[in-house]
């Protein structure tokens, strides 16, 4: 009896722990516009813009809701610079700018594409909680990636990243941070780039 | 009861200690050695620090985590150079490096900001330089954990994750501006790690996976 009982715990253990191990949220595959001529691989130059801040505000406290958007535009530029160097990694890369382009860019360095989006939803969490109880405290990292020609503003593509910690908590979770979630989705852009510029994989 | 207990807490310091040494990501482009044998001084740019705000106390003035992330990158620049001197005589690294304070000198002569240098390539800032690589660190800081809830962690699990530091390190080669070697290293530091002793094992890492080992 006592040995079926253990088994059983070590079982239901085991089960909790490859769940909890599973990825948690996504990142899409890049949706093309519909009608879209444009190529992915015509650009010689990518320029990856800053990520704006469109998360709903739930702070009162004003001070609070002032560290948090802070937080919110500081993850921006994180992300930003993340896609940029993983952008840099692909097969013949493009050049890569952190900037917008100085006027006559588009002559020089040939078709600019612009990389730019929002974050929808960053939050923070807390880490013990998280450790302690199942969903509790959760992590969420949500943005749009646009993939933008610069010269005439229209949209070629889109990438949608939905990132959360595992709801069952435990350790795994504890350490589930936005800026994992911020480096495995930009890992995603690139990777998802280089398949539209080169049809490569990684 | 009790070896669940045991068990849950044997599996959250396994998964604690899994993040505390996470491997780092190191990639090489394929024409590395062609590059490496052009290669004669790299220079080290300013890095760029980012600490999460909600690191701090709410309501800590902008300025004052600005001021923060400039002394840290100073203190993450010279660390490197620091940890990359001493290697290369022990390794003897195929380059020499820029003295930081002539690229610091140089690029406020040229009125080169952080700024600026986004809107730049590597090459055209290796040109300025005059040198024929430039190596750029990202460093992005925060604190998962506050103290009191660290300690807590410590009591429960044996372990916590107060302190996470990512760094990603990339060369460029200064003629065609193209990123030729990168470092992307994500840790967590317990209770009693601090910034500085991280971005000091941090740089160590660094040094021993540079590419420029006249013995690889």
């Amino acid at each position: 009896m006592k040995s079926h009982i253990s088994r059983s715990i070590g079982a239901l253990t085991l089960g909790l722990f490859v769940l909890a191990l599973a990825a948690c949220g996504s990142t899409s595959k890049l949706n093309r516009t519909a009608g879209t001529t444009f190529s992915l691989a015509d650009y010689n130059t990518i320029y990856v813009a800053d990520f704006t801040d469109k998360t709903p505000s739930k702070i009162k406290d004003e001070a609070k809701l002032a560290t948090y958007r802070e937080s919110v535009k500081s993850a921006g530029v994180t992300f930003a610079d993340m896609i940029g160097t993983n952008v840099e990694k692909i097969r013949t890369p493009p050049s890569v700018l952190r900037a917008a382009p100085a006027e006559g860019t588009e002559s020089s360095a040939g078709k600019v594409l612009r990389i730019e989006g929002e974050i929808t939803t960053f939050e923070r969490g807390n880490a013990l909680a998280k450790m302690l109880l199942p969903f509790a405290g959760s992590t969420k990292f949500n943005a749009t990636v646009r993939f933008i020609d610069q010269a005439t503003g229209e949209k070629i593509g889109e990438i949608v990243v939905d990132k959360n910690s595992s709801p069952l908590g435990g350790g795994i979770a504890a350490t589930q941070t936005t800026n994992k979630f911020m480096s495995g989705a930009a890992e995603k852009v690139g990777e998802q780039l280089a398949i539209a510029r080169n049809g490569e994989p990684k | 009861m009790k070896s669940l207990i045991r068990l849950a807490r044997l599996g959250i310091t396994v998964a604690l200690l899994a993040i505390i040494s996470a491997c780092a990501t190191v990639y090489k482009s394929d024409n590395f050695a062609e590059f490496q044998a052009r290669h004669r001084t790299v220079a080290i740019l300013p890095p760029s620090v980012s600490i999460n705000a909600q690191s701090f106390k709410a309501g800590t003035p902008i300025a004052t985590i600005e001021n923060q992330q400039r002394e840290e990158s100073m203190l993450f620049m010279r660390q490197l150079y620091a940890q990359l001197l001493a290697r290369q005589t022990k390794l003897g690294y195929t380059v020499k490096f820029q003295d930081i304070d002539d690229t610091l000198a140089l690029l406020e002569r040229e009125g080169i900001t952080q700024q600026d240098m986004k809107a730049m390539t590597r090459a055209q800032i290796a040109q300025k330089l005059g040198v024929d690589a430039v190596m750029s660190l990202r460093v992005y800081r925060d604190k998962p954990m506050d103290t009191g809830a660290a300690i807590f962690s410590v009591l429960i699990a044996g372990a916590s994750v107060t302190n996470e530091v990512q760094v990603n390190l990339a060369i460029h080669d200064g003629k065609t501006g193209q990123m030729v070697w990168n470092f992307d290293h994500l840790i967590g530091g317990g209770l009693v790690s601090s910034a500085e002793g991280m971005a000091r094992s941090l740089m160590k890492a660094i040094s021993k996976k540079f590419p420029y080992n006249s013995r690889k």
